[in-house]
């Protein structure tokens, strides 16, 4: 198994879990072991086209996965991943 | 609430006309939540920030370090609409975490005129949250 890292304002989600043991396999894979093991995050973290929010940054181990292979980066076990909330917005 | 406010609208004016943005800090109690500080975060968005605010990832890991060293709560996020209302766009809407407070701040020709919080509810939609607030350097209300 692997780890996932849960931000403050998702914990609610996670039994107020700060990680939560997830499978192995790839980002996007182990990203949606989390979100059926708690199916509500599941809309705070994807939106309606089952993309990742804007918001979502994914980070394994120190590296942001966008520096590595993206959703695809393979997760194995041990590994801890973190979901870090980059925050934006604007008036329009 | 009120120095938080002050200091808000302190950072959105100095910020004008360019969107400000930072995170809140306070105690949530049975009375409800107390914002006791404001603090600034610069405006990483590599869009037009007169529009558009970011803070990026490691801001957010520390804002969360921060409020555990303080004990105190991460609240929310605050951010400035530069004349503008201090209403959710669709884009704040789609970027929202649950379980923060999102203050906007309105900044009329470099005056900080309202701030007004929102929360998301359960089906992902902003609802305003009531906010006590002494105004004392704003055109009206």
């Amino acid at each position: 198994m692997a780890k996932i890292i849960i931000p403050t304002p998702l914990r609610k989600f996670t039994s107020n879990l700060a990680s939560v043991a997830v499978k192995e396999g790839t980002v996007l894979e182990s990203i949606k072991d989390l979100t059926k093991q708690y199916p509500e995050l599941d809309k705070h973290l994807f939106n309606e086209a089952q993309e990742l929010r804007g918001f979502v940054r994914i980070f394994l181990g120190e590296d942001d996965i966008e520096d590595l292979d993206g959703h695809s980066t393979t997760v194995s076990q041990g590994d801890t991943i973190s979901i870090i909330p980059a925050i934006a917005g604007g008036k329009i | 609430m009120p120095e938080a406010i002050r200091d808000i609208h302190t950072i959105g004016e100095k910020s004008y006309p360019f969107e400000c943005c930072g995170f809140l800090y306070g105690i949530t109690d049975k009375e409800g939540i107390n914002v006791t500080q404001a603090i600034e975060v610069i405006n990483d968005s590599e869009e037009n920030k007169r529009v558009h605010y970011t803070i990026p990832p490691k801001e957010f890991m520390k804002a969360e370090r921060y409020a555990l060293a303080q004990d105190l709560q991460l609240i929310g996020v605050f951010h400035s609409h530069p004349d503008h209302p201090p209403k959710p766009s669709g884009r704040d809407l789609a970027d929202a975490l649950p379980e923060l407070s999102y203050f906007i701040t309105s900044v009329h020709q470099g005056q900080a005129v309202d701030t007004r919080s929102w929360r998301l509810t359960e089906d992902r939609l902003f609802m305003e949250e009531q906010i006590e607030i002494n105004y004392t350097n704003q055109l009206s209300k």
